[in-house]
């Protein structure tokens, strides 16, 4: 297993992908870190109020829930880009079972995106340092619970991509439906919940189970900053409205939509394991 | 754990897509110390079986061991059996030696390995350069690479004179008879057997997935059959004779009569004391290939074959060849 997962990390580093789609994490992240916190409204909210808010919190969870969906398309090449490229026959000649390969991808695919997360939790933070000063980031320890969160989902997604290019293996159909989901089906689905009468159903999606994993850490400790330093009273459409940067939702707490994500994550994960066991390559 | 013997054995093996059927109750051993063709024309489930007996297709039903076990239940597979498919590809953008070290590491052996099997190859001047910038010839080459990487006792190869210029073509045949003449096992297969008549010492015909003959080369070579063309005065009367002879003749489209198991000797004097004038005759000798397109040209020609039954067949190979032309017209390049 070592052997294997020794090779998949070669695999990763001798080709250019992992850092292509790290390039967009980092510029992402520190532009939303330095431009969120300095040009945003969120600025202006500061300037209003006449005091400090942890402003670097909000734009660490929205740059983070950016950043998986590139953790999720690294993911998705795991397996898809094998099969595209037809080195799959020589992974699954070289290592047996195939049921351990994929293992050994899974493994490695999430450390990389593990540090995609720090990439993406320093950049962010930098950005957010140089646009609001350490003023912006409130409590350590609040800094510190945002970012953990935000590598534990960057950790997931990438699960979830690995899981999800085993199953579809085709790698362009693949990525354009991890995107076209992202951007286009959820919010439809959730529109029509909405429509429905289910007004929290949408939570339950994967798209927003995977950002309320960190969007729900940040809001509440915002808020919770804003009453504190201001003594007044916050309406919960405030949430709301920051949930629409940060990802997240008022319907669960943070460790909800971490199980909602995880699960989902899982029954990816464990179907493309299933299925790449058994698929026939011809 | 696998008996480390070389062996493969194939039994009952069947497959199929949909409503094909790729291979049919396929079974055949191949022995180490030797190399043993598997021919067929294209479509007749080379690949198919190859990719079966690698565990990378499930049969239907039947099984196919190496060493004596499954494929999947080999431990560190790439030391005990190499292989080089058809369609086996390469990420583009990863450098020839970076591709070796990558699946080595799977099979934990050194990193020295990677350019070891580089030279074995002829492909050391192109260890730096990406996979993608490479031709059919080279991809090959780094094929049969990465397939000795883990020192296989067992050498697998589908159509591997594809894209090989003669010269490489020549280098492997060498390499794959002293690879065998070290004890160890070779199954390589190809739609010509001509390509494959100075490498191999035994060989597998299939048909349609059915075996058609199992045996040495030499056996088959030493089956080929004889006819002659015979031009006659009387043709009808020439087939009466030969008949009453105990000897079968047919029509060939430009008029002429074929007799086939005899020499021109033996018809001449039958038409003599038949009182036929023959206006020419021509002595033939069906080669090795034709004996090929022959056994593979119906499923069930091989059993006929085997016991030494009339083909009908065998009167007009021409008839026989044109629908086998689509799969076996290939190409000439000798092997
Ligand atoms: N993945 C597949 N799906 C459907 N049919 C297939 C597939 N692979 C092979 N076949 C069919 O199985 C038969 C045998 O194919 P193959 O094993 O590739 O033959 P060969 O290698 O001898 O040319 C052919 O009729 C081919 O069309
Ligand atoms: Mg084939």
């Amino acid at each position: 297993m070592g052997a294997l997962v020794k090779a998949e990390f070669r695999k990763i580093f001798t080709i250019n992908l992992w850092w292509a789609l790290l390039v967009p994490v980092v510029v992402l992240s520190f532009g939303a870190g330095w431009f969120g916190t300095y040009f945003g409204s969120l600025d202006q909210l500061r300037a209003d109020l006449g005091t400090t808010l942890p402003v670097g919190l909000l734009t660490v969870s929205m740059s983070t829930n950016f950043s998986t969906l590139f953790a999720a398309l690294f993911g998705a090449m795991a397996v898809a880009a094998e099969h595209r490229n037809r080195s799959i026959t020589t992974t699954f000649l070289t290592g047996s079972p195939r049921g351990a390969v994929i293992g050994a991808k899974l493994i490695a695919y999430a450390s990389v995106g593990l540090g995609y997360g720090v990439a993406n939790f320093l950049f962010g933070s930098l950005g957010g340092l140089l646009g609001s000063g350490i003023d912006g980031f409130g409590d350590p320890l609040d800094w510190l619970a945002v970012g953990g969160a935000g590598l534990l989902a960057m950790v997931l997604w990438t699960v979830l991509g690995v899981g999800f290019g085993a199953l579809v293996v085709n790698s362009v159909a693949a990525i354009t439906s991890l995107l076209v989901y992202r951007f286009v089906i959820e919010s439809i689905l959730a529109s029509v919940f909405v429509r429905a009468g289910l007004t929290s159903a949408g939570a339950y999606l994967p798209a927003a189970a995977g950002g309320g994993i960190v969007g729900n850490v940040a809001v509440p400790i915002f808020i919770q900053d804003l009453k504190q330093s201001t003594g007044r009273y916050v309406p919960p459409e405030a949430s709301d409205a920051l949930n629409v940067f940060t990802g997240g939702s008022v319907v669960h707490t943070w460790w909800v939509s971490l199980l909602i994500f995880t699960g989902y994550a899982a029954v990816f994960a464990a179907g493309g394991w299933l299925l790449s066991r058994q698929r026939d390559i011809t | 754990m696998h008996d480390g013997s070389g062996r493969i054995a194939v039994g009952g093996l069947s497959k199929s897509f949909g409503p094909i059927n790729a291979v049919t109750d396929l079974s055949f051993t191949v022995e180490p110390g030797s190399v043993t063709g598997f021919l067929g024309p294209n479509g007749s489930g080379k690949t198919t079986t190859l990719r079966m007996l690698l565990g990378l297709i499930t049969p239907s039903s039947g099984a196919a061991v190496i060493n004596g076990v499954p494929f999947a239940q080999l431990s560190n597979p790439a030391t005990v059996v190499g292989a080089v498919l058809e369609s086996q590809g390469f990420h583009p953008g990863r450098t020839a030696r970076n591709h070796l070290r990558s699946y080595g590491a799977a099979m934990n052996v050194p990193d020295e390995r990677a350019d070891q099997v580089l030279e074995l190859v002829g492909l050391s001047g192109a260890a730096t350069r990406r996979t993608g910038g490479f031709s059919l010839g080279m991809h090959q080459r780094l094929a049969l690479a990465t397939a000795l990487l883990g020192d296989p006792q067992v050498l697998i190869l589908d159509e591997p004179s594809n894209g090989l210029d003669p010269e490489g073509i020549a280098w492997l045949r060498g390499f794959l008879r002293s690879f065998a003449a070290t004890g160890r096992t070779v199954l390589i297969s190809s739609h010509l057997l001509r390509e494959m008549e100075h490498t191999v010492d035994r060989v597998v015909i299939i048909s349609r997935g059915r075996c058609v003959y199992d045996g040495d080369l030499e056996q088959l070579r030493s089956a080929q059959r004889s006819r002659v063309l015979v031009e006659a005065s009387d043709p009808g009367k020439l087939v009466e004779s030969l008949r009453q002879a105990g000897m079968d003749a047919h029509y060939l489209q430009d008029g002429r009569l074929a007799v086939p198991d005899t020499d021109s000797r033996t018809v001449a004097d039958l038409a003599l004391q038949a009182g036929i004038a023959l206006y020419g005759m021509q002595d033939e000798r069906i080669d090795l290939e034709q004996l090929f397109f022959q056994l593979t040209s119906g499923q069930y020609t091989g059993g006929q074959y085997a016991q030494g039954g009339a083909d009908p067949r065998w009167a007009a190979p021409g008839a026989g060849r044109q629908d086998q032309q689509g799969g076996n017209s290939g190409f000439g390049g000798g092997f």
